[in-house]
């Protein structure tokens, strides 16, 4: 280093101090670092190091100086800040207030917008992903068997029962006691249960549950104890933990409950423990008819017969620490191979075990619907934002000669900006606290339509983090509103505005363009969303209008259990179903018949069955099977083709017999000559013979059912506890006869779960018709909105020309042909609307296909129509504005001037 | 000082107390000097301009340059005002009070 360089280094690090220092200081800083210098050069003779030792002093001190300086510069900078604000936004709420019918405009839509957005996301933030209510919930998964041989079924009804079902209890424990990462594992299924009280029997919900279930879902009882191992052995004393709501509303919450013993299903429990409000295992996504939801009253273990196998249950398990779901998938499957290669279980062929979190498993299909709809809402947000931010920069347009006005009094480019930017935000706070108004109070009307059948509707409230939405929501508004309008405001040249209208300007040109350009694009999400809504909506109706095969009114399915005490055994249940259906014959306006699952009610059976099952080529397929009590078809009403019915003669030691459908008839023996034929079911040792064709039956309305088998209930083990009603007049007379008529056969003997069919149809096309409507009213808005759009435009562009107007008009254009070509610039706008509409939907429309029902995702027909009402609707909201051009007179306009 | 925040940090009571302690002598250096021997913090010379320029910008300490001494060179010197006299000893009066019955914990002569 040379004596020079030092020297330099010294100046430049003196003179950065001295500007970082205030003047007042500089003289003692410099005075002391150069005392400190010359001392030191008088004991050290390298000049360059004692240099260098001042440089970096002077510039320690600079750089310390330089942030107090920042720092106390930004806190007067704040203040000033904030105390400019308010008179900026007491300046803003005048301008806004002057312009009432824009500033309302805006607030309405931006609140309708964040209103629908936070609704929407409320329910899907409940559902979707609000955790479920154990601890470390995310440890939790569903184990299910994913069956092959159903997959691969032709049969769409077959196919969707392929994944998510819970294996039986000898599956569940081979898997509990397999090493596969898990720390444990339950197993538990939702049954109605009949407590006797000396009173009479009512029925409560409940679960039927492994102890596993309990340390799995990590929540601990309130009072005693929840199952334990002990529980789970066969022939184990019986047992119940009781919910805390039910120990409130039966016990009044005694603390000596414990050790106490009621009668459930007919057999003495002792209760054992209390669950903490709220406790329960999640809802089973697979419905299974006959079991009432919330709030469950008590625990039991799995029933004697179900350990033995042949009852599906659900299972959840909790995966042991820092072991992923992948690994447990993996440890799963192999042990599960490794069962199935044993053969210890003959039904596991071609299948697999599966592990899924919880909560998924627990949303199941709802969450697609879900995502659908917030993607759609979401689409609604950005054509409103759009639509506004169009809105206000037409009106800052208009006003362009007052913000020349003030550009030229020397208002700078950015307090213009931040003018707009206030305003916009004014704007948008209103519309977002409006919108979370609405959201609150529409969410409540939402919770009516959202069926119950969704899981977790109980979480569905207003939650911290959906009002961070709206807050967000509210702030990209401001955003959106503001930033356009402050862009075309800042490139207001004042001498163009203000020397009067600049209608072939440069600028202007610009402005118009892009305000066609949002009107475009805001008619494209409007097209793609319309043309979803028609779809769904669509598909919504053809649902509701399907052939059920047979007149659903009239007819309610209740189960009855008979009490095991009076009918024992399978002859005392055949005796039960005969000594009712009589009773009730008896009964004026009530006819019934026993039936192992009532179409149309909620629950179906399936089962495998072979075809020709005693010639040279039977073939097994997958069947609906409908066990019935003779009279059974009469009482739904479905009619027979050809052969005959069930009858009374085909009792137990009679002939063996089976109905088929029309349309399983055609699959198999498509000349038309099923009677006659055989039929082999599951676990009987001689084929049936079939007697009779009935006409097709639905069990769902959305799955055409392609074959159905219908045995005589006589004729087989299975439950049969289902009965079919036909009622004549009103339903609570007509129940309370079939009450009598269940009370004269066996007096304890409760009739549960009444389902009136039309309503259990209604219920089981719910969620539909929630898409229908939401994704209907989503896109009705979007298509208004879209249209204002439209018609601000033209607006503003019919008010900006109307000069030119008049002077084409005074040298002989016709009105009509100006009227001609202002809805042509709107019809233009549309085409190109639902050119832009269609890119944006084409690729992504196939993923609707699950929401649609005997429609495609490319039916060219929904497609043309609604683009020529979109054409349509452009038109009309382009012929407003048009009209008033071609009205332009001429003489008046022009000597006005 | 109604509506305003009146609060001294550490460094800047330091500095403070040097300068009453200085009285006439009250230079930079000699600050320094003090809070390191009798205050036991040894600060940078940075930390102390940047405390004495904050100090004189909320008006605690008025600063004035007296004639060069011997050695022609410039001497500054500060004094607390009336405003950071009534600061430092509503700041002192706070602690004081807090530390009432706290001796023996803290160590003090009571």
């Amino acid at each position: 280093m040379t004596g020079r360089r030092e020297h330099g280094l010294l100046r430049i690090a003196r003179w950065f101090c001295r500007r970082s220092a205030p003047p007042s200081l500089w003289p003692a800083i410099e005075a002391e670092i150069d005392e400190e210098l010359s001392q030191r050069l008088l004991t050290d003779r390298r000049t360059s190091t004692s240099a260098v030792w001042a440089a970096a002093e002077f510039v320690r001190v600079g750089v310390r100086l330089a942030l107090e300086r920042a720092t106390a510069a930004t806190r007067v900078e704040g203040r000033r800040l904030v105390s400019g604000l308010g008179r900026d936004v007491r300046q803003a709420s005048r301008r806004l207030r002057s312009r009432a019918g824009l500033s309302l405009s805006v607030v309405a839509t931006a609140a309708l917008a964040i209103g629908a957005t936070t609704a929407v996301y409320g329910v899907a933030h409940g559902v979707l992903l609000r955790p479920l209510p154990y601890p470390e919930s995310e440890q939790l998964v569903a184990v299910w068997l994913e069956r092959g041989n159903l997959r691969d079924s032709p049969n769409e009804a077959v196919r969707a029962f392929a994944e998510g079902i819970g294996p039986d209890a000898p599956v569940y424990r081979a898997w509990a006691d397999a090493d596969a990462g898990f720390d444990h594992m339950g197993a538990y299924r939702g049954v109605p249960l009949v407590v006797q009280d000396p009173e009479g029997a009512s029925v409560v919900a409940g679960q039927t549950a492994t102890s596993g279930l309990f340390r799995a879902l990590g929540v601990d009882p309130i009072l005693g104890r929840y199952l334990v191992a002990d529980d789970d052995a066969p022939g184990a004393e019986p047992v119940v933990v009781l919910s805390e709501e039910y120990w409130g509303s039966r016990f009044g919450r005694a603390n000596d409950v414990l050790g106490r013993r009621i009668v459930v299903d007919g057999a003495p429990r002792t209760i054992v423990g209390v669950m903490p409000r709220g406790f329960r295992a999640p809802p089973e996504t697979v419905p299974f008819p006959g079991v009432p939801s919330t709030p469950i009253a008590m625990w039991s273990q799995l029933p004697q017969p179900w350990l033995d196998g042949g009852t599906s249950v659900s299972v959840v398990a909790r995966l042991a620490m820092g072991v992923s779901i992948d690994q447990a998938n993996r440890a799963l499957s192999a042990s599960h191979v490794g069962l199935v290669a044993a053969a210890a279980f003959p039904d596991l062929e071609r299948t697999a075990a599966r592990a899924e979190p919880l909560l998924d498993w627990v949303v199941g299909d709802v969450g697609r619907t879900l995502w659908f709809l917030l993607a759609a809402v979401g689409l609604v947000l950005v054509v409103a934002t759009v639509n506004i931010a169009s809105m206000f920069a037409a009106s800052s347009l208009a006003s362009r000669r007052e913000l020349a006005v003030r550009s030229a009094l020397g208002a700078r480019g950015s307090g213009l900006l931040r003018m707009q930017l206030i305003e916009s935000g004014i704007l948008a706070l209103i519309g977002g606290a409006a919108g979370v108004g609405l959201a609150t109070a529409g969410q409540s009307r939402l919770l009516e339509l959202v069926p119950p059948t969704v899981p977790r509707v109980g979480s569905i409230d207003t939650d911290p983090t959906v009002l961070v939405l709206a807050l967000l929501l509210t702030c990209l508004t401001a955003g959106a509103i503001g930033a356009f309008p402050a862009w075309l405001a800042s490139r207001v040249d004042p001498q163009d505005a203000l020397r009067g209208e600049s209608r072939g300007s440069s600028p202007d040109r610009r402005a118009r363009r892009a305000l066609t350009g949002l009107a475009v694009a805001e008619l494209s999400l409007a097209f793609a969303l319309t043309v979803g809504a028609v779809m769904i909506g669509g598909s919504y109706a053809r649902l509701t209008s399907v052939d059920r095969g047979f007149p659903t009114g009239g007819l309610v399915a209740v189960t009855v259990i008979p009490d095991p005490a009076t009918h024992p055994g399978r002859e005392g249940r055949d005796r039960f179903r005969s000594e009712l259906q009589r009773s009730l014959g008896a009964m004026p306006g009530v006819e019934g018949a026993a039936m192992n699952s009532v179409p149309l009610s909620g629950g179906r059976a399936f089962s495998p069955v072979t075809v020709d099952a005693d010639s040279d080529e039977p073939r097994e397929v997958f069947a609906d099977v409908v066990v019935g009590q003779t009279g059974a078809l009469d009482v739904l009403g479905v009619p027979l083709l050809r052969g005959r019915a069930l009858e009374r003669s085909d009792h137990a030691d009679g002939a063996r017999v089976a109905l088929v459908t029309a349309s399983m008839e055609r699959k198999h023996w498509p000349d038309g000559g099923a009677l006659g034929r055989t039929i082999g079911v599951v676990n009987e040792d001689e084929p049936r013979v079939i007697v009779g064709v009935v006409d097709d039956l639905r069990f769902e309305l959305a799955i055409a059912t392609e074959e159905t088998v219908l045995l005589p209930a006589s004729q087989t083990n299975r439950a049969t506890n289902e009965w079919v009603l036909r009622i004549e007049g009103e339903l609570p007379t007509a129940l309370s006869a079939v009450r009598e008529a269940v009370a004269t056969v066996s007096p304890s003997t409760p009739v549960r779960d009444v389902r009136v069919l039309d309503v259990a149809i209604a219920e089981s096309i719910a969620l539909p018709r929630l898409r229908a409507i939401l994704i209907g009213g989503l896109a009705g808005l979007a298509a208004l909105l879209s249209v204002i759009g439209v018609y601000g435009v033209l607006s503003y562009t019919v008010a900006r020309q109307i000069r030119d107007v008049g002077v084409r008009m005074a040298l002989g254009a016709r009105s009509t042909t100006v009227v001609a070509g202002v809805v042509g610039r709107g019809l233009k706008m549309a085409v190109a609307g639902v050119g832009l509409g269609l890119s944006i939907l084409l690729p992504v429309v196939g993923g609707l296909r699950s929401f649609l029902f005997d429609f495609g995702p490319y039916d060219p027909l929904t497609y043309v129509t609604v683009a020529l009402a979109t054409l349509l609707v452009a038109g009309l909201a382009a012929f407003v504005p048009a009209r008033r051009a071609g009205a332009v007179e001429p003489v008046r306009l022009l000597s006005g001037e | 000082m109604p509506g305003r925040k009146a609060d001294l940090g550490e460094l800047e009571t330091l500095v403070m107390l040097a300068v009453l302690r200085l009285e006439e002598e009250a230079s930079a250096r000699r600050i320094r000097e003090v809070v390191g021997t009798t205050g036991g913090r040894a600060i940078s010379r940075g930390a102390l301009y940047a405390t004495l320029s904050r100090l004189v910008r909320k008006a605690y300490l008025d600063q004035a340059v007296r004639d060069p001494g011997e050695g022609g060179r410039v001497a500054q010197h500060f004094a607390v005002s009336d405003l950071g006299l009534t600061v430092l000893r509503t700041s002192q009066a706070r602690l004081h009070r807090m530390r009432v019955g706290l001796e023996r914990v803290l160590e003090l002569p009571s």
